[in-house]
This record gives C-alpha cells, structure tokens and sequence, in this order.
C-alpha cells in the first residue's frame, strides 16, 4: 500500500513535468493536458507545484548559477556527467564498512566526525541511485503500460462484450462501441469514443469515477448508469443511485457571459440528453429496464419514427442492412420489441402496416410508402 | 493574439510571478508544510475546470491554470477579510506603516527557496541540470538544446522532464523527513 502511494505520487510528478516540457513550446496538445488535469485534483496541484518551482528555476540570476557548478564540484556529483551513469561508490567504500546505514538513523547527536560525512554521503547516492532507478524502471513502464495508461475496448457491429475493471466497477459495451479507461490511485476516467455502454460502479470516494463524451461529463459515486452516443447528443439513463452530467460548453463564452454551465442531477429512474452543442436538457423519467434491455440483445421501441428503429437495428446489424426513404423516416411511429439479431421480423411486423412497402434486395431491406 | 510559444518561457514565468507568485507560493508552502490543509485549492481549481471544460478555448493553458489558482486565492482571502475574527487588526496595521519589511520578508523566502533549488541542481547530474536551466531559464526549445549538448530532440525531453521531477521530489521528500535532500 505504502508503495503504491509512493509509485502514484511519483507518477503524477513525471505527468506533471512532462506537461510542463511540452507546453512551454507549444499549446498544440492543449485539449490532452486539460484532459490530464481533470483527471483528479492531485493533478491541479502537482502542476501548481511544477509551476512554481519552474518559477524559482527561472528567477535564478547568473551568479546564482554559477554558484550551482560550485556547490556541484564540492559535493562531488558532478565528475560522471552523463545521467545514465550513477555515481553509487566513487570514493572508496572504506567508511561503510565501519558505519552501517542503521547506525547513522539510530546514533543522533555527535557521531563519530571521521566517518560521518563519509557514510552520509554514501547513503544519499544510494538514495539518488535509487530514485534514479525508481524514475528509470517504474516511470518508464508506468508510462508505458501501468494501471497509470489508457487502455481502449471495442467491439465490433452485433457484438457485446462485459469488462471488469480493475477497482471492481464493470463496464458493459454495446454493439460498434469503444471506450477508453484509465485508472490512478486518485482518479478513474472514461472516455465514451462512440456507442453505448452500461457503467456499474464500485464505490470509492477517493477516486472519482468520471465518464466523458465530446459534449458531456457524468460523474458517478456508486452506481449504475446507460451512457449511448448517438447522433448529434449523449443520452444518459441512471439504473441506481446518482450522477452529475454537465456539458462541455464553450469556455471562453462561459466566461465572458459568467453563466453557470448546465448540469444536472439524475436520480435513479431519471435521463437526460446533452446536445453536441453542450446543453444538458431537464431530467426526464426514463424507464431503466428498456434504457438496459440492449444487454438482452432486445430492441425497445416506443412511439420511435422509422428512422430512429431502422438506425438501431444497423447498429447490430452488418450483414442486413435497413434503409428507410426519406418520405417516411420522420413521420411513423411505432412501438415494440424486438430481437436485435432479427431485423427480419421487424420487417414482418411493417408488412402489415398498409401504408408501407417493405422491400428487400440483396443484403438491404428498404422501407418507403406504399403507392396508392 | 499572443501565445506562451511567441514569448519565451522566462518571460511568461516571471511575469506570472510578478502577477500572482507571492500568494500562491505562501499557499503551496503551507500546503508542503501541512498536507491536510483544510482549504484545498487544487480541489477548487479542479471542480472550476470540470465546470468550464472547452479547453479547446484556451489559448495559454499555462497562464489558464495559473490564473485559476490566483483566483481561487484572491476570492478566499476576500472572504476571509469579511471574517473580523480571523483578521489580526495589529499585524494588518504594522504591515500598512512598514510595507519595505513585508517586501523585504518576500525577497527573504525567495532567497532561501533559491539556495535550496542551487544545492538540489548541485546533486543532479550535469546534463540534467544543464537541460533544466536552458530549457527554462535560456528558454531554448528541445531541438535548440540538443543540437548543442549532441542529443536528441526526443532525449532532451526525457532529461528535462527526469531533471524536473527531481527537483519537485527532493522538496518534497525534504518536507517528508525533515532532512536536506
């Protein structure tokens, strides 16, 4: 435990540094480094400290610097130069022998003044040799491939796929979906690509569980929550507890005009819809057990236009494809359900409607009004 | 419109200095000094940018986040001036009669925080430092200091953002065992 806090403090200090290097230059990656930032607080804070100690480093006048290569030839750590090189034992380690590392944290006071500098100086090059192996071996894996990177999860179309998350939390996919996941020791972050997928979250007040769409946030404590992208807005349904979903509104705009950017509290039973322009509309009771019937592989339709059910069948769908015309995509509306698998008897049920034709050809079923 | 990148990084870091240094570096001080500090700025700024997220929009995030943390400050001390118990009537009307001591205590903690940043760039390898000072102190870009040191673009990053993280460590660890790094 102790060392994983050390591990993730570490961790996040690289981040923080690796920003800062990065945007002195050039604010190109913008977007990823607020991204990084609203991953935690920890965040905020470890590049506050970045910022001032670049502050300090910056200040430092010529004499000052000079003064550095000085202090760096006295204490003597500077003769390997390269950084790859650690200098563990360049004095002879004669002082060692006769004082153990435990001897110099347990003898306070005077110890013996013809070893002590010696051992002191010993012990802080294993200290730096060790953060230097810490900052070589853990920060390079940890960047690489540590509970600290992102990992991406896809399925194809008709495909379904359950992913356990390693804090317990489980993400379900939908069909043709993506989501990319990060977990630190403060922050577990989401990232919705495209799709659908149900979120049941394991409580931990320490890690925010957050889930982001180009246009909304939906932060979770312990609970189950639909989120589906779709065209043109993110739709939210909460099965269990309570989530916050904010949009992703225009900040300089939001600034300027000091409006409160919307956000909404959603209770279980409740929805809401966010615009790809940012707005979170008003909670609305949505049915939980149809928002998850897409686990069943079920369709639920209710009151929905042609165009709407045809769109969710091809979702599942590779191999069939429904094509509405245009005249009638916007106008019917129908109610059901269906075998997501089965766009077939769908099909059959229109056929009996006597304002549509229902056509198949190859590989596509096309729906258009029937001529009188 | 200017950006960080068409000014050079010392003068953005020391012109933010001059704006907010003073405040926010007492804040992080205290905050090394006492992790459980009750108010948590990084915690406000953190909910301030969930709130406000096209950050598309920003053009300076340096600057942005900087800004934000000056302001989270400001506004709590303005509260806390409206709090008549917390404020020390005394030390306030001192401070007003000998503003060159209050500037000259300013100048004192930045003279100990550079000599402890001289004896840490000291223990630090010579390329890393060499890296650190001229990335923000020259504010040479990776390719400017590779082709002088003879590394490339890419190892410059990797030196300055190591060189970076031992500074910030060895404060820290400093705070954490009370001995000098």
């Amino acid at each position: 435990m102790m060392m994983t806090r050390i591990d993730d403090e570490t961790r996040i200090t690289q981040e923080a540094a690796r920003w800062f290097g990065s945007l002195i230059d050039s604010n190109a990656r913008r977007a990823d480094f607020f991204r990084w930032l609203e991953e935690s607080p920890r965040h905020v804070e470890e590049f506050l400290f970045i910022l001032a100690d670049a502050q300090d480093l910056a200040l430092l006048t010529g004499k000052q610097r000079q003064r550095i290569d000085e202090l760096s030839r006295e204490i003597g750590s500077d003769a390997s130069a390269s950084p790859n090189v650690v200098p563990l034992c360049r004095d002879a380690p004669v002082h060692f022998a006769s004082a153990t590392t435990r001897d110099v944290e347990t003898t306070s006071g005077a110890p013996p003044p013809h070893w002590q500098p010696g051992a002191r100086r010993l012990i802080r090059r294993w200290t730096a040799a060790l953060a230097a192996l810490l900052l070589l071996t853990v920060g390079v894996s940890w960047w690489l491939t540590g509970p600290g990177s992102w990992r991406t999860y896809s399925t194809e179309i008709g495909e379904q796929r359950a992913l356990e998350l390693a804090d317990g939390s489980v993400v379900d996919l939908n069909t043709n979906s993506s989501v990319t996941v990060r977990l630190t020791d403060t922050s577990r972050t989401v990232r919705l690509l495209r799709g659908e997928a149900l979120f049941s979250v394991k409580h931990d007040p320490r890690r925010p569980f957050l889930v982001h769409t180009s246009s909304a946030v939906i932060q979770a404590i312990g609970t189950r929550f639909n989120v589906y992208r779709r065209d043109g807005r993110t739709q939210v349904a909460v099965i269990e507890g309570l989530v916050q979903v904010s949009d992703a509104t225009d900040l300089t705009s939001a600034v300027r005009a000091s409006t409160t950017p919307t956000r909404q509290f959603l209770n279980a039973g409740e929805g809401a819809d966010v615009s790809d322009s940012g707005n979170v509309s008003e909670p609305k009771s949505v049915d939980a057990a149809r928002a998850v019937a897409w686990r069943q592989r079920r369709l639920v339709f209710e009151e929905d236009t042609l165009g709407e059910i045809a769109a969710e069948f091809n979702r599942y769908n590779a191999a069939v494809k429904i094509r509405v015309d245009e005249e009638v995509a916007g106008e019917e509306h129908f109610s059901g359900t269906f075998d997501a698998d089965a766009p077939e008897a769908m099909m059959q049920a229109l056929a009996g409607d006597l304002a549509l034709e229902v056509t198949r050809a190859g590989n596509e079923i096309v729906i258009r009004r029937r001529e009188p | 419109m200017t950006s960080i990148n068409e000014q050079n990084a010392h003068a953005f870091v020391a012109e933010s200095y001059k704006k907010y240094g003073p405040e926010l570096r007492r804040y992080l001080q205290r905050r090394l000094k006492d992790r459980q500090d009750a108010r948590d700025l990084s915690q406000e700024v953190w909910r301030r940018l969930l709130r406000i997220r096209n950050t598309a929009e920003v053009i300076e995030p340096l600057a942005y986040i900087y800004r934000a943390a000056a302001n989270v400050i400001a506004e709590y001390h303005h509260l806390r001036s409206r709090d008549c118990v917390s404020v020390d009537s005394d030390a306030m009307q001192y401070a007003a009669d000998h503003p060159a001591e209050l500037a000259r205590d300013e100048m004192s903690e930045q003279l100990v925080r550079q000599a402890e940043l001289q004896r840490i760039l000291a223990a630090m390898p010579k390329t890393y430092r060499d890296v650190l000072l001229l990335r923000v102190t020259e504010g040479l870009s990776y390719e400017e200091i590779g082709s002088q040191l003879h590394f490339s673009p890419k190892t410059v990053e990797q030196y300055f953002f190591r060189a970076m993280t031992l500074v910030r460590k060895s404060k820290r660890d400093k705070q954490k065992t009370g001995m000098a790094p």
